[in-house]
């Protein structure tokens, strides 16, 4: 029920607000619907995306946390775990019926546990390192196991479009 | 009933509509004006009596009796008046429109225009095919029917749409509640008009036949139930938005009259359709297949509904046979708040893996799927004893733990800080320290301004980026000077169609120079930025303040990022 849902979101802002994830902003789009928030996630240190500020939007259902929201990075990326959409794969978005891949125990997917900051988390770990088996996008997955570096090249583009930040020539 | 072609459909804007159907009105009375007096003027030359003159205002209202009897006869002018009064519907109901929800949102546009024609299209098959409505009056009645049921339709699904949009904000104020009463009273206006209507099927259309009687009671009826179910879902969201504790659902009552209702109103519909083909005997038309398909679709919905009626008895029964609630010294010793909804338990039921949740949250999760939450703990029937007690938090933790596991660590998440049942990251930082580049930029940007004394017309940020490269003023200055750096600024002057593909930003040590680029400066101002450490702790009671709030912290985040990155790639290209 939507009324549920709207507190329960109401209390994740508020716990991400006072108590913010390092690397991680997170809030309802407008004030006027607290069903679509946009999250902005900082590359992890170390790796290739690192710098970056990847922003994000999230959809929630109106029963949630009962189902999971829908994730999708409004910003050009290239991971073998993003489709060319934006739409992000991992696991933890998955509601426990469905199971596209075919590979996820049930123990990785959604429950009413899980929190938009637990989701964010799990997608700055998953920028950190790809699960190649799960193809969401084959090039990148490709790319990431043959030709790493080709691969850094690209995350250093995608880190700077988001920054804002022309290409050096 | 859906159809496929219908969200390509344009509606006309309504003052097209308008003056259409006012140029259309005014040219067929015209024409008939016209008509009627040709067909008049023999017979007054006949009669010729010069002694009874007729008082002007008599002959002008008989010639407009003339005029509108023979409008009503001529089937195009009887359509155009037909028109005429659909448009005056269409008028009125957007001034309530206006009045009550004012402008529609985009999403809202969309359907309004898809359930406007689905109606149109439908009642249009329904008309000519079932009815058979051939006659003039036949029309006129239908079309007057299906035009208030309707108008009634649409306002209701309008409401229908922005109710649920309005669930979903946080908004509570006097405006919001002024706006929910402006709907309701909307809503209880068109539940007495879809009475009004069963009253004039009672009067006009029991003359006409018991099944064209039967079709309108139909109608009628359905359109009040779906009313009645707005009412009823918008009931049910206030008390779940107002109940403080999920201890209690909205009670027995209110769940079976919605069930009854949203079966109900399907049902209905299957009659009406079953009835409609029986009558006019039209199994292997297009209509009646057309027909069918919806048909199909309905009882498919409603077999859904059953199954998910026939989970929430099982659910209810289940756990009311199997999980105990939790005693109050239980819930003394568990001081977390529900893991569902994280909210404070007064009462709560205790599964066999010793998790407390609401009993009504519970509930709504097990008809999803029947685990614990929190540990995945099977709750079927016969798996109940199977795990022991003390796996509670070692399954939850692989949920996120399996990221921590592996090589790079990067991250660090305490869940405990939080709640006891969040796992935590066991992590290491590294920081590659760099030497802070500020001595580097204020030096670039005195020899910047030295380059700018010389030659003012050329950007500040394409000097810095020469100068990054030579590294001394003299030299750049002899780039200038032979023409290896040109300004954007001369361009202009030769091409003018070039400046266009000039970044804006040229050089990347700008953003250092100038923190508060254009594209993220806002009207806040930079004092908010400054107060950010105390933002970061700051959860506002006001809407607008935590919007800006929310704005302020995303844009210092980039910017500190953009900063962070500029310093990085100076840094590294001076060594
Ligand atoms: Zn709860
Ligand atoms: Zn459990």
């Amino acid at each position: 029920m939507a009324g549920s849902a709207l507190r329960r979101l109401m209390a994740e802002y508020k716990q991400l607000t006072l108590n913010p994830p390092e690397g991680i902003i997170a809030g309802p789009i407008t004030e006027e619907n607290y069903f679509e928030w946009e999250a902005l996630i900082t590359g992890p240190e170390g790796t290739c995306f690192e710098g970056g500020v990847f922003p994000a939007k999230l959809v929630f259902p109106s029963d949630y946390p009962l189902s999971p929201p829908k994730m999708t990075f409004t910003c050009e990326m290239f991971h073998p775990n993003i489709y060319a959409d934006g739409r992000v794969c991992i696991s933890i978005l998955h509601a426990p019926g469905d199971d596209p891949m075919g590979y996820e125990s049930s123990s990785e997917r959604w429950s009413p546990v899980q929190s938009v900051e637990k989701i964010l988390l799990s997608v700055i770990s998953m920028l950190a390192e790809p699960n190649d088996e799960s193809g969401a996008n084959v090039d990148a997955a490709k790319m990431w196991r043959e030709n790493r570096e080709e691969f850094n090249k690209i995350a250093e583009k995608l880190v700077r479009k988001t920054l804002g930040i022309p290409i050096n020539p | 009933m859906e159809f496929m072609m219908v969200d390509r459909l344009p509606v006309p804007r309504l003052s097209t509509y308008i003056s259409a159907t006012v140029v259309s009105i005014s040219a067929a009375s015209y024409y008939s004006y016209k008509y009627s007096m040709d067909a008049s003027t023999p017979e007054q030359s006949a009669i010729q009596d010069p002694s009874q003159t007729e008082d002007p205002i008599d002959v002008y209202y008989e010639q407009m009796l003339n005029v509108l009897a023979f409008m009503l006869q001529d089937p195009l002018c009887f359509l155009v008046l037909c028109n005429g009064a659909i448009c005056s519907i269409v008028m009125v109901g957007a001034v309530i429109q206006s009045l009550v929800l004012g402008n529609l949102r985009p999403v809202e546009h969309i359907q309004f225009r898809e359930r406007l024609w689905n109606w149109v299209i439908y009642k249009f098959i329904f008309m000519f095919i079932i009815l058979k409505a051939y006659t003039l009056d036949k029309v006129a009645l239908w079309l007057f029917w299906y035009s208030t049921l309707g108008f009634l339709h649409l306002m209701t699904s309008l409401c229908k749409d922005r109710f649920e949009y309005m669930w979903m904000s946080m908004g509570t104020g006097t405006r919001v509640n002024w706006k929910y009463i402006h709907m309701s009273v909307l809503l209880s206006i068109g539940f007495i008009f879809s009475l009004f209507l069963l009253n004039f099927a009672y009067l006009v259309g029991l003359t006409l036949s018991k099944h064209i009687f039967a079709f309108m009671v139909i109608e009628c009826l359905m359109l009040a139930g779906s009313i009645a179910h707005i009412f009823l879902r918008h009931y049910i969201q206030l008390f779940h938005r107002n109940s403080i504790n999920h201890t209690t659902s909205p009670g027995k009552f209110i769940y079976y009259s919605e069930l009854g209702l949203d079966l109900g109103i399907r049902v209905m519909e299957i009659l009406h359709y079953s009835h409609a083909i029986i009558w006019t005997n039209s199994y292997l038309t297009m209509a009646g297949f057309v027909i069918f398909m919806h048909m199909r679709q309905l009882i498919s919905d409603i077999q859904k509904r059953l199954q998910k009626h026939k989970n929430f008895l099982w659910v209810h029964s289940h756990l009311e046979k199997n999980y105990p609630m939790a005693s109050i010294e239980e819930l003394d010793v568990n001081s977390d708040n529900c893991a569902i909804c994280w909210e404070k338990m007064d009462s709560a039921r205790k599964l066999p893996c010793g998790h407390l949740f609401h009993n009504g949250c519970l509930q709504s999760w097990m008809e999803q799927e029947p685990s614990c939450p929190t540990c995945r703990l099977s709750l079927t029937l016969g798996h109940d004893q199977n795990i022991p007690m003390n796996n509670t938090n070692n399954v939850g933790q692989d949920t996120l733990g399996t990221h921590a596991l592996t090589p790079h660590h990067f991250f660090h998440f305490d869940g405990s800080r939080y709640l006891s049942w969040l796992p935590s990251f066991s992590v290491e930082v590294t920081h590659s320290l760099r030497p802070p580049s500020q001595i580097l930029t204020s030096q670039l940007e005195t020899m910047a301004r030295q380059v700018l004394q010389l030659f003012p017309y050329y950007p500040m940020s394409m000097i810095i980026e020469d100068l990054l490269t030579t590294r001394s003023v003299d030299l750049t200055i002899d780039n200038i000077l032979e023409g290896r750096l040109v300004s954007p600024l001369q361009n202009i002057e030769d091409e003018p169609a070039i400046i266009e593909s000039v970044p804006t930003v040229s050089s990347v040590e700008q953003f250092i120079n100038a923190p508060s680029y254009t594209k993220f400066n806002t009207n806040l101002g930079e004092p908010v930025i400054d107060d950010l450490v105390s933002l970061g702790s700051q959860f506002s009671k006001s809407p607008d303040e935590r919007e800006n709030i929310l704005r302020v912290r995303k844009q210092t985040m980039i910017m500190k990022a953009r900063q962070k990155y500029m310093s990085k790639v100076s840094s590294s290209k001076t060594e």
